[in-house]
């Protein structure tokens, strides 16, 4: 289409107009065919004019009426599309202000949003800090009170260590005073007696020979023998002045019987002084449990062993007899619990071993820091 | 010449029973009688007795405390405890601290004036029971042979164990019980079998046959 206007307007231009109308003839009829309406405008004034050249006047008229309508056509066709651009780009325009607006609202909402999330984030902020607070302060409260309690429970427990402890010093201290009591009332009238009937058996030549009357005297000699044995079990002068070791060994040799039971008593370690009431307490201890072995265990052999290696004195004592289901305690589980709690008052750990048939072992452990004494040289000496 | 006895004992009724146990004898002078010891140490040179009979067991002052600063007040004075106490340790002690005799107070007068007499020559004496209650200690308190010591139950297990090469951290947690006090029964075990070290535990173990 070009081509052929390019063509036919140079053509024109050289002033071949002959030439110049074919190609146009052609361009036009081109430009018809292919409805290009600006092409067609202009190849119709050169038309014209190339009519006007070859002066056919009424052609060339033709052409410029057709190129007028067709301008005209094409003026208004390009005031519309003028028109209708300019509405587009406006309506455009709106749409990017709309839109630009609404970036804005956007934006602003965004700002607010993110404005109130500031202050979300430090409320939340604030509300976690008040709870780490709150907690703190609630598990502070919280530890104080299980402290308070710990402490109740620690003073429950030290009043009654306390009570059972003033309940065995009691105990013991009534066992001092009758043991006294014979000693010095029964024991020596008792001694007396027998002094007194010696004198007089010196006397009488009669009462020399009279056998009833050795036999009241040794029956008087028991008797005196029985007063002094019973104040010992009550209070152990022994354990007073020796200690534990000496004072246990005396008490298992006296106890022995040569045909039903055999007890030894082994010491190892160096065995120490300790509080006269600790003393005390684990004698009546090593007692109850041999005590226990002569009531129930029908052994044959029995041994207490004590030793003390360090600040820990431990305790065994061990028959041979014929032991106790440890699961059904019965009578004897209650002085088995008598005895836990009275060795646990004095920070010490009781364990009982025993099977049916197989004998009964109890091995008790205690620290003795704070509980050991200086030995007196009267002591050092034996 | 006359031999002059003090008595010092907390019961009066003790003190008269001597005093007419002793009456019959004519060589025989009371010169001094008290409850409280400690006056004994007052009068001693006032009185100068030859032989005290002497309480162990006062309230004022021990009869063994009393039998030393007398000894060692004065040397030559022959003392004898009377007493109730037939435990060889109260016997070892008062001859220790400068006792002559040993009597039990139910002795009879004719022993009591056999031992004034042998203690007043300068001798000792010991009342039969006594004697034989020492002798009986002698034998008995000799050193046994670590095969007639006992192992309590427990310490036949521990030593079995150590003999199976177990650590004291091991058995402990075997036998569910502390270190230490695994560490006591060992330290036991080696002073009851009189041994030195794990060597002689284990050849002990060996000999008693706890290793089947």
């Amino acid at each position: 289409m070009y081509a052929l206007m390019g063509l036919s307007t140079t053509l024109h231009q050289m002033k071949r107009y002959q030439e110049a109308d074919d190609f146009l003839q052609q361009t036009i009829a081109l430009g018809k065919a292919i409805n290009a309406g600006y092409e067609l405008r202009i190849t119709y004034k050169v038309a014209a004019e190339n009519k006007e050249a070859l002066n056919q006047l009424g052609a060339a008229l033709a052409f410029r009426k057709l190129y007028e309508t067709l301008n005209d056509s094409l003026m208004s066709d390009d005031t519309r599309k003028h028109v209708m651009q300019q509405e587009i780009i406006s309506q455009t325009a709106i749409k990017d202000k709309d839109l630009a607006e609404k970036k804005l609202t956007i934006t602003q909402k965004e700002q607010q949003l993110q404005a109130k999330n500031k202050w979300l984030i430090i409320i939340g902020l604030i509300m976690a800090l008040l709870f780490v607070v709150a907690g703190i302060f609630f598990m502070k409260f919280r530890y104080r009170q299980k402290l308070h309690i710990q402490r109740l429970q620690t003073l429950r427990k030290e009043k009654e260590v306390q009570l059972l402890e003033s309940f065995i010093q009691g105990e013991e201290r009534e066992r001092t005073r009758i043991s006294k009591d014979l000693h010095d009332s029964v024991g020596g009238m008792l001694s007396a007696v027998k002094m007194h009937f010696s004198a007089i058996r010196q006397e009488s030549e009669s009462l020399r020979e009279s056998p009833a009357f050795g036999h009241a005297l040794g029956l008087l000699d028991e008797a005196v023998g029985e007063v002094r044995k019973t104040a010992h079990n009550l209070m152990p002068e022994m354990l007073t002045r020796y200690g534990l070791a000496e004072a246990l060994q005396i008490f298992c040799k006296n106890i022995s019987h040569a045909q039903t039971l055999q007890i030894s008593f082994y010491g190892t370690g160096n065995i120490r002084r300790f509080k006269p009431n600790f003393e005390l307490s684990v004698y009546r201890i090593v007692q109850e449990l041999v005590n226990n072995i002569i009531k129930h265990s029908r052994a044959t052999s029995a041994l207490v062993q004590l030793s003390q290696h360090g600040q820990l004195l431990t305790i065994t004592v061990e028959d041979n007899g014929v032991g106790f289901d440890q699961q059904s305690t019965g009578k004897n589980g209650m002085g088995l619990n008598s005895l836990q709690s009275r060795i646990r008052a004095l920070n010490g750990s009781l364990e009982i071993e025993a099977a049916t048939g197989q004998g009964t072992t109890a091995y008790i452990e205690f620290d003795t820091e704070r509980l050991e004494v200086e030995v007196t040289e009267q002591n050092q000496l034996s | 010449m006359k031999i002059k006895i003090a008595i010092v004992d907390d019961h009066l009724l003790v003190i008269n029973g001597l005093k007419t146990m002793l009456a019959p004898y004519q060589h025989i002078e009371i010169v001094f009688d008290t409850q409280d010891g400690n006056k004994l140490l007052d009068e001693l040179d006032l009185y100068k007795p030859d032989v005290v009979l002497l309480d162990i067991q006062m309230p004022e002052i021990d009869g063994m405390e009393l039998c030393r600063k007398v000894h060692k007040v004065s040397p030559e004075t022959g003392i004898i405890a009377l007493t109730n106490f037939t435990e060889s340790h109260y016997i070892k002690q008062m001859l220790r601290n400068g006792a002559a005799g040993y009597l039990l107070k139910n002795t009879d007068q004719p022993t009591l004036l056999k031992a004034i007499e042998t203690v007043y020559n300068g001798q000792q004496y010991l009342d039969e029971s006594i004697k034989s209650s020492l002798l009986n200690e002698i034998i008995t308190g000799q050193k046994r042979t670590p095969y007639e010591i006992p192992l309590t139950r427990r310490e036949s297990e521990i030593l079995k164990l150590i003999a199976e090469e177990y650590t004291n951290q091991q058995i402990a947690e075997k036998l569910f019980i502390s270190l230490r006090t695994v560490e006591t029964h060992r330290l036991n075990l080696t002073q009851k079998l009189a041994v030195k070290n794990t060597a002689g535990l284990v050849k002990e173990a060996m000999k008693r046959g706890l290793l089947d």
